[in-house]
């Protein structure tokens, strides 16, 4: 006889914001976790050097998240001058 | 009546083998999440979607909810899995307790899994992010062993 086990459902995370999205923080680590999990019963040496590969991963993406979002901001502002919205792209400018 | 936990229905269990479901990511299925107040009641009997309880359309968020992103089956050791991207639901206010992942493609859109978020959750005019968590032999949300 052969038995399948299907594992106990782990509960997700929910992150929230109000008014507003996600800030970049919290963005940069929901992107390091999917990219990189360091086990606990991994040998010590392993677990400093992914650590350390972590640390440079989220200096990374948190640079370029950043980037992503200054930049589709700008886009955003020229859309609304190019549509008459002056007082729109203004008040983007000011985030 | 409130969520009290998360579970794999057992129906789901009986479609796996009849091969009800595909979660590949070019020949698969749609699955979907849907989001719950607290007077959701489900359980491992329960068998598919229900709009009742569900959170109104709100922001990003249209009744039926969310697709997820698939992510091919794989394995890892002896266990087999699968794994959906992150969700989120943008510009919306949302009081939710728990959702249910049910494949959208199949007759009846059959109940997959029911995920307790163990508390009231809450955006406004905000983001609502639904974290999976690692797809590994121990915490990939769908795992066979």
């Amino acid at each position: 006889m052969f038995e399948i086990k299907t594992g106990d459902i782990v509960s997700p995370l929910v992150k929230t914001s109000n008014y507003g999205g996600l800030p970049l923080e919290e963005l940069t680590e929901l992107c390091v976790n999917r990219i990189i999990g360091v086990s606990e019963t991994a040998p010590p040496e392993i677990r400093e050097q992914a650590k350390y590969f972590r640390v440079a991963l989220e200096r990374t993406i948190s640079e370029y998240l950043s980037r992503a979002a200054q930049s589709e901001r700008a886009s955003c502002i020229q859309v609304c001058v190019q549509g008459g919205e002056v007082e729109a792209a203004n008040l983007l400018r000011r985030i | 009546m409130a969520f009290t936990g998360n579970f794999m229905p057992t129906s789901f269990k009986v479609e796996i083998l009849k091969g009800v479901h595909n979660f590949s990511t070019g020949s698969g299925q749609t699955f979907k999440l849907a989001l719950y107040n607290n007077s959701a009641s489900f359980t491992a009997a329960t068998t598919a979607y229900t709009t009742t309880n569900e959170v109104a359309a709100s922001g990003s968020y249209a009744l039926g909810g969310g697709t997820l992103t698939k992510v091919t089956p794989t394995s890892s050791g002896t266990t087999a899995l699968t794994d959906f991207a992150d969700l989120s639901f943008t510009s919306a206010t949302i009081t939710a307790f728990g959702a249910l992942i049910y494949n959208d493609t199949a007759t009846g859109n059959p109940a997959v899994a029911v995920l307790d978020f163990g508390g009231s959750k809450a955006s406004t005019a905000g983001t609502f992010t639904i974290v999976f968590p690692a797809a590994t032999a121990t915490g990939a949300i769908i795992r066979i062993a």
